[in-house]
């Protein structure tokens, strides 16, 4: 297992009478893509916002490991981020919902201007603005002004600002936000070839099927909350014993296939979509009363998937358990 | 080299954005440009003057031709209410309504009237000083001729009562003379004897009596002669003798004619000499009276003589009182004391002496205004948050926003007076250091002014009018429009601290009097002062700004909810809704009784959620205490209203992405 870059001990922050973090605990390793996942309104932005020393918590500290201290100096390893604020600005690059650069400047002068914000040298600033915009495909855009940006190229834009300084740490909330899927997708391999690259990235996200490809583990906040860090598949297997049975038939008389599945007693399936979807613990004993019942409603399988259910459904399974909880308490 | 670039960007942002580029760089240049035009003239105002005068005659004839030899434009109007309506629609400045029947006369007054519009406070004193200064000017012309006309009469009169006095010294000496006659007169008088002395007649008629005997007697003797002649006589004798007898008879009754005669003569003689004596008697009695008179006369003469001293004395009184007058001169009398205006410095026009105050009117405008616009436009650019990100200290931030706001202030401030040399030809090179001093102090200044309203204010419009509420208040409180001694001490007191004053007026120092550093250096250290205050202020409400800009980081509204956890639908009986549009279908399709259940004096469930859930507390408020219905055409609105919206910036997207692909 990697080092920690960040420790995040107990931090807790109130916004008025509003909680907005409430003893949240975990740590971030080099290299990997942390993923946090919560509804809006859950503190992920907080939570990201004082992980960079932007918002000070009321209590609780949040850690940073300086890489030239690591080999000499152990002990010292670790500093407070808000106590090296400067510091740490040099070592992360930060992407907000918002795409945050001047709408008056070209793609390539809102490279350099925030180049030099890092005090990069004149030669850093050119190498790391054409390799940018190459990484983000945005060379034909270079010299276009940002405001004429699509929504797509403005997202890349962004993160290519948060890169400039080739940071450690790359943070990103919500970086697909308002994009439609196909720009969602462009800018998931963006963040993975940048993670290849070896720069460890902490996203908050609500799509949170597709931060299960992506993220090596994942935190999940709820009402200011830490509910679970783990990897996607160890959340899942934590918490949902159940599997899905994803069925697409034709001709695809879903609705009837469904009354013949009550009348079997399968009651946990619902049609999603172009498909049905059956929710059991033991999928094999609904595999032995769904095909003769397929087979006398004279539907054929176009196409059958058994899996975990998605981080989506997880999710909602353990706010409602995390609720549950709180209840019975 | 990180301050360069801040300022570089700062300056392609400034001059990308076209309307603030213009505002920013063209706009003093062409504020001071309008105003170089406006005010480079001598400092006359073009007044139109509304006259009115019930009958017109030589004398308001020439008091219209003076205000027009003057440059007014005079308007002559039928009555003075047509006059006054005048002023109120602002076609002319002021009326002037002359009296009826004006002539310069002895007795009465001639009033004449200004009617003048109190509201236009900043320039009715003007009128009033510049119309009646013009109209006395007249007026002093009429005084000056009737003094004129005095003063000449005066002359005439004195060289008359100089000739008048010799008449006097003449008439004096010939009254001695008469006095002298009359005493000669008199004396003369009194040797006149009118006296008579008993007349003789009486015996010149015994005489006659006596002579006419005598003549009888002597004709007795004649007749005896010849009557003893004839006795003696022979008859040749005898004839004779008769003749000589008839002779005497002849000349005896001749004799007795002639005593006759005499006895008339004498009787006349006697009646004349009664005449005589009667006249001599009333000679007599007139030479008394005459004397009576000449002595009255001669009285009279003296009183008249000592009068004419009197009167001689008095006109050589006022011989020399008018010689005592020292001032003689019309143009003295009339205007014993002159003024005369100069101005401290050679200017000659408006623009000259406002040029200062004009000057930095326009710092003050564009310092304000345009580091307030660079602060707001960084606070609410996209791409402040990624500032704060990097490694840079906010001094840089404000220190770059300052330096920038400095270059073009100054890049402007060098143009001003580039072109105001050709209007003024006048340049700061004869007090530059000074001068170059209280502009870089005052350009700080307003700057930092600025700048405390770009981090005060959340928008642009916000410090826009910010900035022109300060302006103008520091405007107001200044000299330009109104004058600070007009105003309340209170008022006056604060003025001292307006920075705008202060500025202005060592402006003017420097550049119309030509003061020295040590001449101004109080007040370019009261100025330094304030400023160094205001930059203290600044860099605490820059910290507010960025405190209240970080609280506000967590709160970023999204445009939309996009995802509801299940557990946080809202549910209405069978119904889970998870987004606005399920709200307005689930509300269209329920019953009322079902609605009270959930919206009820004790609780509205819906409003609830769409505040705490979908975060739409504005809507939430529109919708809370409303009925199904209401809250049906609320959502309604709002959806149509979003989708409109989404519509709008979809076309937009589709737009700038054709534009890419055509670009590409």
């Amino acid at each position: 297992m990697t080092e920690p870059i960040f420790k995040i001990e107990h931090i807790t922050k109130r916004f008025g009478d509003h909680l907005v973090l409430n003893d949240i605990s975990f740590d971030i390793r080099k290299g990997e893509i942390f993923g946090i996942i919560g509804a809006s309104g859950s503190g992920k932005t907080t939570l990201l916002n004082t992980l960079i020393g932007f918002i000070r918590p009321d209590t609780g500290d949040i850690l940073f490991r300086f890489e030239h201290l690591l080999d000499f100096q152990k002990a010292m390893t670790f500093r407070s981020v808000f106590k090296k604020q400067e510091s740490v600005k040099r070592v992360y690059g930060f992407a907000a919902q918002v795409p945050s650069f001047y709408d008056n400047l070209t793609v390539r002068e809102n490279l350099e201007y925030f180049g030099s914000l890092y005090n990069l040298s004149k030669d850093a600033i050119k190498t790391n603005v054409e390799t940018l915009l190459n990484l983000m495909d945005l060379k034909n855009s270079e010299d276009i002004l940002s405001s004429h940006l699509s929504g797509g190229m403005e997202r890349r834009l962004d993160i290519a600002c948060s890169l400039i300084h080739d940071p450690a740490i790359l943070v990103l909330d919500e970086p697909t936000a308002d994009l439609d899927p196909v720009l969602r997708e462009h800018i998931w391999t963006l963040i993975k070839k940048i993670n290849k690259k070896g720069t460890t990235i902490i996203l908050a996200s609500h799509h949170l099927s597709e931060l299960e490809d992506l993220c090596s583990r994942i935190a999940i906040v709820k009402k200011g909350k830490l509910i679970d860090v783990a990897s996607p598949d160890a959340i899942k297997n934590k918490y949902s014993k159940i599997q899905e049975i994803h069925l697409e038939t034709y001709p695809g008389h879903y609705e009837k296939i469904l009354k013949a599945l009550q009348k079997k007693k399968i009651k946990n399936c619902e049609r999603k979509g172009s498909e049905i979807v059956i929710s059991s613990h033991k999928p094999q004993s609904v595999f032995l009363q769904l095909f003769p019942l397929l087979k006398q409603l004279k539907e054929e399988v176009v196409d059958l998937k058994v899996g975990k259910p998605s981080l989506d459904e997880i999710f909602i399974s353990i706010s409602k358990k995390d609720e549950d909880l709180v209840e019975e308490k | 080299m990180k301050l360069l670039t801040i300022i570089n960007k700062n300056l392609k942002l400034l001059f990308r954005a076209k309307s603030s580029a213009f505002i920013v760089v063209f706009g003093p240049l062409l504020i001071i440009l309008l105003v170089g035009l406006a005010l480079n003239k001598p400092s006359t105002y073009d007044l139109s003057v509304g006259v009115y005068a019930p009958e017109y005659n030589d004398l308001t004839r020439s008091f219209v031709e003076e205000l027009q030899n003057n440059n007014y434009l005079v308007e002559i109007f039928d009555n003075n209410i047509t006059c006054i309506d005048a002023i109120k629609k602002a076609t002319v400045h002021t009326c002037i309504v002359f009296p009826g029947n004006f002539v310069i006369r002895s007795q009465g007054s001639n009033q004449v009237i200004f009617y003048v519009d109190y509201s236009r406070a900043n320039l009715v004193y003007q009128i009033i000083e510049s119309i009646s200064s013009n109209i006395d000017i007249r007026s002093s012309e009429l005084s000056y001729e009737l003094t004129n006309n005095i003063l000449s009469r005066m002359t005439e009169t004195t060289s008359d009562v100089d000739a008048n006095i010799l008449a006097l010294i003449t008439l004096k000496a010939s009254t001695d003379n008469i006095v002298a006659n009359i005493g000669t007169i008199q004396s003369n008088i009194d040797s006149i004897d009118l006296d008579m002395e008993d007349t003789r007649i009486d015996d010149i008629e015994t005489k006659v009596g006596e002579t006419k005997i005598k003549a009888k007697s002597l004709k007795g003797l004649g007749y005896e002669a010849v009557g003893e002649g004839l006795d003696l006589a022979s008859n040749s004798s005898t004839g004779d003798l008769l003749s000589i007898k008839q002779e005497l008879n002849t000349t005896y009754n001749q004799t007795l004619a002639l005593y006759t005669s005499l006895d008339i003569i004498i009787e006349n003689a006697t009646d004349i000499i009664d005449d005589i004596e009667d006249k001599l008697k009333s000679a007599k009695s007139s030479n008394t009276n005459i004397k009576k008179s000449l002595d009255e006369t001669k009285a009279s003469l003296n009183t008249v003589k000592s009068e004419t001293d009197t009167v001689k004395s008095s006109l050589e009184t006022i011989n020399s009182n008018i010689a005592g007058i020292e001032v003689k001169s019309a143009e003295s009398i009339v205007s014993p004391i002159t003024t005369k205006i100069e101005p401290v410095v050679p200017e000659s026009t408006q623009l000259g002496f406002m040029f200062p105050f004009l000057l930095v009117l326009v710092i003050m405008f564009i310092g304000i205004m345009l580091s307030s616009a660079l602060i707001v436009m960084e606070k609410n650019s996209k791409s402040s948050f990624r500032n704060f990100t990097t490694p840079t200290k906010d001094e840089f931030f404000v220190i770059s926003t300052y330096l920038t706001s400095l270059a073009l202030l100054i890049l402007q401030i060098v143009i001003i007076l580039g072109i105001s040399y050709f209007f003024i030809k006048s340049s700061l090179i004869s007090n530059l250091g000074i001068a170059s001093l209280v502009l870089f102090i005052t350009i700080s200044t307003f700057i930092i002014l600025g700048m405390i309203v770009g981090y005060l204010s959340s928008t642009q419009e916000a410090a826009t009018m910010l900035s022109i509420a300060i302006g103008s208040v520091l405007l107001l409180l200044s000299n330009l429009i109104l004058p600070l001694e007009t105003m309340s001490t209170l008022i006056q007191k604060l003025a001292r601290f307006n920075p705008y004053v202060l500025s202005s007026e060592l402006l003017k120092k420097t550049l119309l009097f030509n003061v020295s550093f040590r001449e101004a250096g109080m007040d370019i250290l009261f100025l330094t002062i304030i400023m160094i205050v205001l930059f203290v202020i600044m860099f605490l409400v820059q910290k507010l700004s960025k405190i209240k800009y970080l609280q506000k980081i967590p709160h970023i509204k999204r445009k939309e909810l996009i995802y509801v956890p299940e557990d946080s639908y809202l549910k209405l009986e069978n119904h889970a809704i998870k987004n606005l549009h399920g709200v307005l279908t689930v509300l269209k399709n329920m019953h009322d009784e079902e609605f009270n259940k959930y919206v009820n004096k004790k609780k509205n469930d819906i409003c609830d959620w769409i505040s705490t859930i979908l975060r739409e507390r504005k809507l939430a408020w529109k919708l809370r205490s409303k009925s199904r219905e209401q809250m049906i055409s609320i959502l309604d609105a709002h959806l149509k209203k979003i989708e409109k919206k989404e519509e709008k910036k979809r076309t937009k997207l589709l737009k700038k992405e054709q534009k890419d692909q055509l670009s590409k």
